[in-house]
């Protein structure tokens, strides 16, 4: 119906005169759409050249053999079945780590949560703290990681001084950036960083749900609990789904913090998805852009199917 | 119980009274000590860091005897105060340098970009042509898609097909086209416009490109600055693009890229890096210091959406 209007405009002359509001009408409705065409026509042609064209590439790529100095050569699977075979290559390790990074994510839902509840309950000061939680979330990863070096710090760091005046005696072999405990080192200081945005988040859901809910709940005889499962938690799902969605996403892909907080030194214990790929870009191991970007399909395709998930189990306990 | 206070005398009462109004604050005062506490750990990390960044780093024997941050003295509440750590990072490291970089860069991607999202939000919002839903949607799903899928190829694309590898303009360019997200979380501020804005305007014979300049833009001007802010933050803050585009050229570094460049492996120069931090992380402070209702704003808006 919209394109036989659009024709009858252009063929205009031919037509038997059409009435003159009906072709005002129908130039207005062609000088909407060139303009919409317009108005998004920079946008689509960066998404064009800087995502949707990488994105092309990326697949091709992957099934090649290419060092960006002598044309690309198709080698099939190759790159697949080396990254699931090697004994050298450390990306599946680095999966498994980004794996055990994640846990940092359920955990620091929870905390906010529980500094968001605590912060609804109070009416003066509230502003002036969740302001304090949410610096870090601000923060350049680099100047963070840089502090919490220095915090983690054997012998002189304050975490140390700390656990030895409660009345620990650390070993001289114990240190908190050491093979056994840096991955809970980083998990840790995620939790300190990224306290602030999921305690906005929730602050404003919690704040959302209705007082009165709760009251006519307390009338039935309700408990904290009842409360919580059925009133508190129904609310803030779609944030608290947000939050889960956005944090696996986004600890999977985490790369500064490991990179700086081992001076690039990338070891086993390490090791991070994102590291690894970047590695190939130096040239460290070798010019295998193929191989590179088989590893960020992969890892790409990997978090694509896990959000699936996550959005499709959401329709069970997300309620908008 | 009742009865009993209504019987004693007022003097009683008043005491009865702040009694158990005390005890029903009891558990709101708990809440305070708590989240106070909690707060107060949460500065912890930049007050050690401040402290630390004015420090020696090494004991000084000669004249008056001073402590180094690796002595058994040594205590970072109260200590000798230098200001050789930042007069080292001006002089052997470029933070200057960095800086200006930094904030070049950013210049275009910071407005032409909001722009062009602006442009294109608004188009999405408030115009209809065919295919609009969807382009809009196949956007939206980008938004989803994760970075480090197209971190190669980008790189292969830049390096070998414009030959931009050691410029800084794979960091200005793209940038520049405007991105999915702020035009998805500005279109939601046009959505909010009343129909008859658009009617009034085209009655008085302003066409689409007048409307968007003079009546959309300025009325959306708390959500453009928010999306400024976000932006400027995000570029400031970015690592791993200046990393693979200008690391290796010296002169190119950004500041978080001559912040990394200070050696951080061996004898740790704890004092430096913590000067280092302190001076990056100053120009954060004081935007979030002048502008906090932007960056709140910010994070709840894009927590709401869908």
């Amino acid at each position: 119906m919209q394109t036989t209007a659009e024709v009858v405009t252009l063929g205009e002359g031919a037509e038997t005169a059409p009435s003159p509001k009906k072709n005002k009408m129908n130039r207005r409705r062609r000088n909407e759409c060139i303009w919409g065409y317009v108005f998004i026509a920079p946008l689509c042609i960066g998404f064009l050249l800087f995502t949707a064209f990488p994105l092309v590439l990326s697949i091709g790529y992957s099934f090649t053999e290419y060092d960006l100095f002598s044309p690309p050569k198709f080698i099939g699977f190759g790159n697949f079945i080396e990254i699931f075979s090697s004994n050298t290559d450390w990306f599946l390790r680095s999966l498994l780590n980004a794996l055990v990074f994640t846990i940092g994510v359920p955990l620091g839902a929870l905390l906010s949560l529980v500094v968001a509840a605590m912060l609804v309950n109070i009416s003066r000061g509230s502003t002036a703290l969740r302001m304090i939680f949410y610096i870090p979330t601000i923060c350049g990863s680099v100047a963070l990681t840089f502090i919490w070096q220095w915090m983690f710090a054997s012998h002189y760091g304050i975490l140390w001084e700390f656990l030895e005046n409660l009345g620990f005696h650390l070993t001289d072999d114990f240190g908190f950036l050491d093979e056994e405990h840096f991955m809970a080192s980083m998990i840790f200081m995620g939790l300190w960083a990224g306290l602030g945005g999921g305690l906005l988040l929730f602050y404003s859901s919690l704040q959302s749900i209705s007082r009165d809910l709760y009251d006519a709940a307390a009338l039935d005889g309700a408990g904290p609990l009842t409360k919580f499962r059925a009133i508190t938690l129904p609310g803030i799902s779609p944030v608290l789904f947000y939050i889960l969605l956005t944090g696996v996403v986004g600890s999977f892909q985490a790369f500064t913090q490991f990179q700086v907080m081992t001076g690039d030194i990338i070891s086993e214990h390490t090791v991070m998805p994102v590291w690894w790929i970047y590695r190939y870009i130096t040239g460290e191991w070798g010019y295998r852009y193929g191989f590179a970007s088989a590893m960020g399909l992969l890892l790409g395709l990997i978090l694509i199917i896990v959000s699936a998930i996550q959005f499709i189990a959401s329709k069970y306990w997300v309620k908008y | 119980m009742q009865t009993e206070i209504s019987a004693a005398t007022p003097a009683a009462r008043q005491k009865v009274d702040k009694k158990q109004r005390f005890k029903r604050m009891l558990p709101k005062i708990a809440l305070y000590v708590i989240l106070i506490f909690l707060a107060i750990l949460w500065l912890v990390p930049f007050l050690f860091a401040l402290s630390t960044s004015f420090a020696y780093q090494f004991n000084v024997n000669g004249g008056e005897p001073v402590v180094g941050i690796y002595h058994k003295d040594y205590n970072w509440l109260w200590h000798t105060v230098t200001f050789d750590n930042y007069a080292k990072l001006f002089s052997e490291y470029n933070i200057l340098g960095g800086f200006l970089n930094t904030i070049l860069y950013m210049l275009a991607p910071l407005f032409v970009g909001v722009f062009t999202s602006a442009m294109a939000a608004y188009a999405f919002a408030r115009l209809r042509f065919p295919g609009r839903d969807a382009i809009f949607f196949v956007l939206l799903a980008t938004i989803l898609l994760p970075g480090v899928i197209t971190m190669i190829p980008s790189y292969i694309l830049f390096a070998n097909f414009y030959h931009w590898t050691n410029t800084p303009l794979p960091l200005i360019i793209p940038g520049c086209f405007g991105s999915a997200m702020t035009m998805f979380l500005i279109r939601q501020y046009f959505l909010g416009f009343p129909k008859e804005l658009e009617e009034a305007a085209q009655i008085d014979g302003m066409g689409w490109w007048g409307i968007f300049l003079r009546i959309a833009l300025p009325l959306s001007l708390p959500v453009l600055i928010t999306q400024v802010i976000l932006s400027f933050n995000g570029i400031y803050n970015d690592y791993l693009g200046p990393l693979l585009y200008v690391g290796t050229v010296t002169e190119l570094r950004t500041l978080q890229l001559v912040l990394k460049s200070i050696p951080t492996i061996g004898n740790t120069p704890y004092p430096l890096m913590m000067a280092g931090a302190v001076i990056a992380l100053i120009p954060t402070f004081i935007l979030y210091c002048a502008a906090q209702k932007f960056f709140t704003e910010g994070i709840v808006l894009s927590g709401i959406k869908e």
